[in-house]
């Protein structure tokens, strides 16, 4: 019948812990923010150049200025969320400001050889913003958040003393559960096993209610510095100097309820509170050039290198439980993490390098002359490639024994994060007509899906249109973008069990203005 | 919020500050073509430069130096240990009462409050596939294969029976069948109820758990 067959058993499966996976799509997988002219065409910057954006996409593009030119760009971000979750769909909204490249272009033409010329740039650019919220709800009779409690207890290999500690290994998750009782050891057929209080309920045929609410916030802030060479308008090259500044908060409320009338099943309910911040500096570089070959014409290409970032994480976790004694009564407890983590918030310090990023483009510049008025318009598209599994994690712990505790958890995350995620292709086009001194623009982007997984569906897609006004040294342009994200959530993970997900629809609004000056 | 805003009060500034070149005329457009830069210089701005051009370096050395003697130092000509003003400077330090400039150390430094540097964590087993070994019946090699993980995510579904996930032994079915082995409770340490083990080296305390309600 075939030619092969299945034997033998099941690959010993990873029983360590460390930083989540879900981190290191954070700081790679989102849209590109750039001016409102550049937002305006898709985002495409890989060979066009003559913005600012170009900083943060190729250097290269800067070396077109001879001139020079201030820039603010201020923004305002609507999101609209919609989540199904077991069947169940949830809305929420979220609106905030936001701000693009905002900096200054110094060019400057070369005494000894007119025909050269070189640009020196300094921007700021909030590359990602993490105000979001996101909240679902639905019944579950399969699987109850508990459990992950319950699995990573019985994996670790401690005792309840162990854990019940003021230097707890598992002092924001196994620890709150052993001490309201969400999880406890129960002898089944003669054996210990570690349960979770709604596991009855599920193995009873009913459904615990759950509810997951997730706010979050900050950005990473990216200041940038760039300088590109200019050799007689045929051939440009850049490089620039990036600075991320990381500030990521997360806010996590998840509350399991008994959906029966049943006083004795041991379950009423839990409410699990989560808070961390992230706070964080790095270093890259973006090398890029661009190359005309012939009049009208020029292609583009870029390279980033990955982004090198130390970060210190800050968490607290707060648990009520409310179990069901044998009487029927109700047993309330509450426990905050900082009674395991020496009455203080958990302090974590470690190193995240994003993946490196190259963008090939090409444009079409209609009369690259200098007479404004025959200046006609232009397109241009952007190919990206994003190698979203090149993420990796380091412990930057202060003390020698914290490194090598931590040091096989984040091996372990890495090779996860290689086998979870994929390189992803971005594309972006996007065009712009030319009125003397008025412009309209109209412009589309993709980001492709950055799991492996073919169950999940995920993608970013963009549409946009502006308008600008450029006379008298001033220029102002207004852009809309209209941007859809879809994307999976799981409110929690099992080892042992099928795992359930929530599917993600996000619809963002983003509305961009650029005013800057000429000198 | 605090780096926006101070970010826009600084930009708004600048952009205020500005004098642009381009008030009269057409305003360049760098996507199309950049202009050589505009640049307003008087002639008293000229005259200044070449002056500048033509100042002997020599004289400016000697200018320096009368200003402030360590310019003299310099001079490979001049040895500076037999300055007489020359007071306890050595390997790149003048003497300072108050500077030491070599590390010192303490010892026996005692942390009082240490901090919980255990990372945040997720059972990093649950993203992984479920794996087996496929052999070849002719050449008897066995090669790895992962199966998709499966996926919960309607209370309808009848097909998914709730059950804990292990993988078979079986030659031809690799289905899962039910089983509690592992969520077994079999801690491998045996600390006190006096002294839990530290995540970060250092024995904490141990915290005591309430009572069962009756």
């Amino acid at each position: 019948m075939q030619k092969i067959i299945l034997i033998i058993c099941m690959l010993i499966s990873v029983s360590v812990y460390a930083q989540v996976p879900e981190d290191a799509l954070r700081y790679s997988w989102f849209s590109q923010n750039g001016t409102a002219r550049n937002m305006a065409i898709g985002g495409a910057m890989g060979s066009l150049g003559g913005d600012i954006t170009a900083t943060f996409i190729n250097p290269a593009g800067i070396g077109f200025y001879k001139t020079g030119e201030v820039v603010i760009t201020p923004s305002f971000l609507l999101n609209d969320n919609k989540a199904n979750y077991r069947d169940n769909i949830t809305s929420g909204k979220k609106n905030g400001f936001n701000f693009g490249p905002t900096g200054i272009i110094l060019g400057s033409v070369s005494r000894r050889r007119p025909e050269n010329s070189s640009a020196f740039s300094f921007a700021i650019n909030q590359s990602a913003n993490f105000n979001n919220t996101i909240r679902y709800n639905a019944l579950n009779n399969y699987s109850s958040f508990s459990e992950q409690f319950a699995e990573e207890f019985a994996k670790s290999g401690y005792n309840i003393n162990d854990a019940l500690n003021t230097l707890s290994p598992l002092p924001y998750s196994s620890a709150l559960g052993l001490y309201t009782y969400l999880i406890d050891t129960v002898t089944i057929n003669g054996e210990t096993v570690v349960r979770g209080a709604p596991e009855y309920l599920l193995d009873s045929g009913m459904a615990v209610r759950q509810d997951m609410y997730k706010k979050t916030g900050g950005g990473l802030y990216d200041f940038s510095f760039a300088f590109a060479g200019n050799n007689k308008d045929k051939f440009l090259w850049g490089i620039s100097l990036g600075v991320p500044l990381v500030h990521y908060s997360s806010n996590t409320t998840f509350t399991e309820s008994d959906t029966s009338t049943n006083a004795f099943n041991r379950f009423e309910s839990f409410t699990y509170h989560d808070e961390f911040i992230s706070n964080g500096i790095g270093f890259n570089l973006k090398l890029g050039a661009i190359f005309k070959p012939a009049e009208y014409f020029r292609l583009g290409l870029a390279v980033h290198t990955p982004t090198y970032m130390v970060l210190t994480e800050t968490r607290t976790s707060n648990l009520t439980t409310n179990t069901e004694t044998p009487t029927g009564a109700v047993q309330s407890l509450s426990i905050s993490s900082r009674e395991f983590t020496n009455n203080q918030e958990g302090e974590t310090h470690y190193t995240q390098t994003s993946p490196w990023k190259a963008i090939l483009s090409a444009s079409y510049v209609f009369r690259e002359i200098e007479n404004v008025k025959k200046q006609r318009g232009f397109i241009t598209a952007d190919i990206e490639y994003v190698h979203h599994r090149g993420t990796r994690f380091r412990s930057d712990a202060e003390e020698q024994v914290d490194r090598d505790r931590d040091k096989p958890y984040y091996k372990a995350l890495n090779n996860v994060v290689k086998d979870t995620y994929k390189g992803a292709f971005n594309f972006k086009v996007g065009g712009e007509l030319k009125f003397n001194t008025i412009m309209g623009r109209l412009g589309f982007a993709y980001y492709g899906k950055p799991y492996k997984d073919d169950e999940f569906k995920a993608n970013q897609m963009l549409l946009s249109g502006g308008l600008g006004y450029r006379n008298k040294g001033f220029f102002i342009d207004v852009t809309y973008v209209h941007k859809i994200i879809k994307d999976v959530s799981f409110p929690y993970r099992l080892e042992d069990r099928a795992n359930t997900f929530a599917t993600l629809k996000q619809k963002q609004g983003n509305i961009v203005a650029t005013v800057g000056f000429k000198f | 919020m605090n780096i926006k805003t101070l970010l826009f009060v600084c930009s708004a500034a600048a952009i205020t500050s500005c004098s642009t070149a381009y008030r009269s005329g057409q305003t360049p457009d760098d996507v199309y073509y950049s202009p050589k830069r505009v640049i307003e210089e008087d002639s008293h701005q000229e005259r200044n430069k070449e002056n500048v051009k033509k100042e002997n370096l020599e004289d400016r050395e000697v200018r320096m130096a009368v200003y402030d003697r360590r310019w003299r130092d310099f001079d490979d000509d001049y040895n500076y240990r037999y300055d007489p003003y020359h007071y306890g400077y050595s390997y790149g330090y003048y003497y300072n009462p108050y500077y030491c400039h070599y590390p010192v150390y303490f010892n026996n430094i005692v942390i009082i409050n240490p901090k919980n540097t255990v990372p945040r964590m997720t059972n990093l087993g649950s993203y992984n596939n479920p794996s087996y070994i496929v052999s070849s019946v002719k050449t008897g090699n066995g090669s790895w294969i992962n199966n998709p993980r499966p996926y919960n995510n309607s209370n309808n579904n009848s097909s998914m029976i709730r059950r804990i996930l292990t993988t078979t032994n079986s030659s031809n079915n690799n289905s899962y069948t039910p089983s509690n082995n592992s969520r077994s409770y079999t801690p491998s340490s045996s600390s006190s109820s006096n002294s839990g083990s530290s995540s970060s080296g250092s024995s904490g305390r141990s915290v005591s758990r309430p009572g069962r309600g009756n």
